[in-house]
């Protein structure tokens, strides 16, 4: 295990799909985003100015930190929903417990297209929950409250993604050997206390793993907002989109891939740098 | 841009009957046969009533893919410098940049003897032409109307202003797409030539389109969405996508109807291409033969509701007779600057 | 056994677990139902009740080949990450570990890019390489997706399992292969499985990276995607109902292993 040779050798064996097949074209993209466009034609060159457009510009800006902020939201709503879940599927026993977990984590087979589509023509002005409200006498006309801004993007997407917070924390709790729990109760601890200091410091792994999966799937998300958040739902995905397409200046969508790749990888070193300091 | 204008065409939603039709018709990818065309296009134009003659005359396999969107359609082209397609159908809009980046090749008309099908008003456009090389037919065109409620407007809307009234607040929804919200801001605003606007004019199309963006509802960016969010909501107004979407309104017990306004609307005409890559040219001038042939020009019309290029007489049967009162789409003087506006109007 | 505190905290926690499946599974009911009555209105019609959709659904040719296309990329793409996975991550945790981090992100990345991204580049340096668009591309785009969330669960599974089992099995004599079938694997079985069903999930749904990498092939997602502008037909609700019923015996079945694999006393 010390010689070099093998060492190397076994790097190169296990490196090479992962650096060839990701690193390799993301690295395409990081050069692009230095390129810049002539007569809608790519040309090499070392050009910042996509760079700097981007800080210069307080659209672009201002989108990516309202993108920012949106995905906090996002993840608090899934944690706070999740935690509670995993907690309660875990302390089921038996079938009853895989039973429980199964059913948290079916519905991300359901395809997000047409999940998004009855999403929206549920809370729409026309749909079943006004129809609902309005029948049981609780509204008076039906609203458009529930669809088209902000409140809708954030609770489609928890709809959306809250088994992916569900999973890693449940996997995490799942791992707490049972006889720690009973020395923490024979010890005289409350449950309470059980929950504070075994519990959740064992799940946090699961539970930063699970807030990290969120955010992130919801950073990547750009349909979401603008299916359901009506004039408000546009977000930084949206922008680097049109990018590559009408705009047709993929040098510049790159470019603001990078910072969206930056700041993805700051928020994994912060999630792994944590996750680490709470290993036993 | 015309992203919008793309998924107009997928106009060819008549209502949901005719939608299982042709999705049950779509023909499977067959693969690995001799010959075989490969086509880039939107849903409802490549049709079994006219690939199948075409299968059974060449010998060859078709194989479709349906694109969602331009963009999507430009990125998959230039992704793959063409080699991936022999055929593809866009607008007249687009030409420009796939021409720019050799995408695709100028068409001998000697080998496409249905050209002379053609009608008189779509046989020399300019945009499609380069060094009097021509590179793309036209095939199939349309508009991007004002649909409205025909119950709430007892005589039809005859200005796009109607969409800037906030007696309609939250009742009206418009497409999300750079190019034709502008250039119908443009238009709105009496601009002489909305596809060539001065910064000044980008300034006051941007501070009227923030202006509409608090009266609607919201952007829509699909056919079927805009026909969807349009009968879910009961909404007045729609800047809309293309005519099927009154067919398809109405086939949700909506009271739709559209209306050309005095200010024009937007027109798209799509045109098939060879792509740059093609593997047997011959075999793509058949299939556009093929395509220009008056029969094929008819079912387009009666069947799909687009206006089509051979057949005056079926654009007349489905009332497309507005051929003069819309404003062709052309490749805008700076497209990355609209996207760059349309970010702004959004992100206000 | 349970003391009052624990026990209120249980309902409530039981109380906000029905809610919220409840929500989650309100657009699953919807297409169910939509797939066998029409709704005029937001009224449901219940004399129009058929299966009619179940049936004419396998006469469509797009959506069938639509259909095989996906099962075959998820298939593959699966299996090649779960196995990459299992690597990678022993590669991970053994003490001559090269480059550990280097490998990771490069792991994480196409799960933490935008979707147009990853699929972009690929699009990219596969049309340089001179690679035709394909089932094998999108299997490709597939596996660097879902790989993060396979390697990501075996590794969590992999640094909890105590050294001291590995280092017993070394002691009593089993060599470092025997080690791994007997040992190891076992331990990591159920976050293998766990993995690839959420993969599974994953690839069956992508469309995103799929878009730019499909070349003339359609999976489900694209066909969905194509046909959103479209207008999705009440076929299209069977299809995506019947595909939830296959995933629910499929995921019943995993379930029951994995409670084998767990069989530990708790």
């Amino acid at each position: 295990m010390e010689r070099l040779l093998p060492r190397v050798l076994l790097f190169a064996l296990a490196a090479c799909l992962p650096l060839g097949l990701v690193l390799l074209p993301i690295g395409t993209f990081l050069v692009l985003s230095f390129f810049h466009m002539e007569n809608s034609q790519i040309v090499p060159s070392f050009w910042l100015a996509n760079y700097a457009n981007f800080f210069r510009n307080w659209t672009y800006l201002g989108t990516f930190l309202g993108t920012l902020w949106l995905c906090t939201q996002v993840t608090a709503i899934c944690m706070l929903l999740g935690y509670p879940i995993a907690w309660f599927v875990w302390r089921r026993s038996g079938t009853l417990r895989y039973f429980l977990l199964l059913l948290t984590v079916l519905p991300l087979f359901m395809s997000y297209i047409v999940k998004l589509y009855t999403i929206r023509s549920v809370l729409g002005l026309n749909g079943l929950l006004n129809q609902v409200l309005v029948g049981l006498g609780i509204l008076e006309k039906p609203s458009l409250l529930f669809m088209f801004n902000q409140h809708a993007v954030l609770g489609t997407m928890a709809v959306l993604y809250i088994p992916f917070a569900i999973l890693p924390i449940f996997l995490t709790l799942e791992r707490i050997p049972a006889n720690l729990m009973e020395a923490s109760r024979d010890l005289g601890a409350s449950p309470w206390s059980t929950f504070r200091y075994v519990v959740f410091p064992l799940a946090l792994p699961g539970t930063i793993a699970g807030a990290l999966f969120t955010f992130v799937l919801a950073l990547g998300d750009f349909v979401t907002p603008q299916m359901v958040g009506g004039t408000t739902g546009f977000t930084f995905g949206r922008v680097i989109w049109s990018q590559f397409g009408l705009a047709y200046n993929w040098p510049f969508g790159a470019a603001m891939a990078a910072i969206l790749l930056a700041t993805a990888l700051l928020i994994i070193a912060l999630a792994s740098y944590s996750a680490s300091r709470q290993r036993i | 841009m015309k992203k919008a204008t793309s998924i107009s065409r997928r106009k060819f939603a008549l209502g949901s009957a005719a939608t299982i039709a042709s999705f049950t018709a779509a023909p499977a990818i067959v693969r690995a046969a001799a010959k075989e065309l490969r086509v880039l296009t939107w849903e409802g134009y490549a049709e079994p009533d006219w690939v199948d003659p075409f299968k059974a005359a060449t010998g060859a396999d078709v194989s479709i893919v349906y694109t969602g969107s331009v963009d999507e359609m430009f990125a998959k082209m230039q992704g793959s410098k063409g080699a991936d397609f022999d055929v593809v159908a866009f607008d007249t809009s687009s030409f420009k940049r796939y021409m720019d980046s050799n995408l695709i090749q100028p068409i001998d008309l000697s080998k496409v003897a249905n050209a002379q099908n053609i009608i008189p008003e779509f046989k020399s456009i300019d945009a499609i032409k380069r060094d009097d090389k021509q590179y793309g037919i036209p095939f199939a065109w349309g508009s991007l109307p004002l649909i409205y409620d025909a119950t709430a407007f007892p005589t039809a809307p005859d200005s796009w202003t109607v969409m800037w009234d906030p007696q309609y607040a939250q009742q009206m929804i418009a497409l999300d797409d750079a190019n034709n919200s502008i250039v119908l801001a443009a238009l709105v605003l009496g601009f002489p030539e909305p596809y060539n606007l001065t910064d000044d004019q980008f300034e006051q199309v941007k501070q009227k389109l923030i202006e509409q963006k608090k009266l609607l509802l919201t952007y829509y960016a699909g056919f079927d969405e805009g026909v969807k969010l349009f009968a879910d909501n009961k909404l007045k107004l729609m800047f809309s996508m293309g005519e099927p979407q009154v067919a398809a309104l109405k086939g949700k017990g909506v009271n739709a109807a559209l209306s050309i306004p005095k200010e024009k609307a937007i027109g798209w005409l799509d045109c098939w291409v060879i792509s740059a890559g093609a593997k047997d040219v011959d075999l793509a001038n058949q299939w556009i033969n093929t395509c220009l042939d008056k029969k094929v020009g008819n079912l387009l019309s009666t069947k799909k509701s687009y206006g089509n290029t051979t057949d005056a007489e079926a654009n007349k049967s489905i009332g497309m007779t507005y051929g003069d009162r819309l404003a062709w789409l052309l490749t805008p003087e700076n497209f990355e600057k609209r996207v760059a506006v349309w970010n702004e109007v959004k992100a206000s | 056994m349970l003391n009052r505190s624990e026990r209120i905290a249980d309902i409530l926690a039981g109380v906000l677990t029905t809610l919220v499946l409840l929500v989650l599974y309100a657009p699953v009911f919807i297409s169910a139902i939509f797939s066998v009555v029409q709704v005029n209105d937001g009224r449901i019609m219940w004399e129009t009740f058929s299966l009619q959709n179940y049936v004419s659904m396998w006469s469509n040719p797009s959506v069938v080949d639509a259909l095989s296309n996906t099962a075959i990329v998820a298939a593959s793409a699966v299996a090649i990450a779960s196995l990459l996975a299992v690597l990678l991550a022993l590669y991970a945790e053994w003490p001559g570990v090269i480059f550990r981090r280097g490998i990771e992100i490069a792991i994480y990345l196409p799960f933490l890019l935008p979707p147009i991204v990853t699929g972009l580049s690929l699009l990219v340096s596969s049309s340089q390489l001179g690679i035709s668009r394909g089932l094998m591309t999108i299997i490709v785009g597939h596996t660097v997706f879902v790989l993060a969330v396979a390697y990501r669960l075996v590794l969590t599974r992999l640094q909890s399992m105590p050294r001291a089992l590995v280092e017993a099995s070394y002691d009593l004599g089993a060599s470092r292969l025997q080690t791994f079938r007997f040992i190891t694997l076992p331990y990591l079985a159920s976050a293998i499985v766990t993995g690839a069903v959420l993969a599974l999930t994953l690839s069956f749904d992508e469309t995103l990276i799929s878009v730019f990498l499909a070349g003339d092939r359609m999976t489900l997602p694209l066909r969905l995607w194509a046909m959103m502008r479209v207008g999705f037909t009440p076929e299209i609700n069977a299809l995506v109902t019947l595909v939830l019923l296959v995933s629910l015996v499929l995921a019943a079945l995993v379930a029951s292993r994995l409670r084998i694999g767990n069989s530990n006393p708790e």
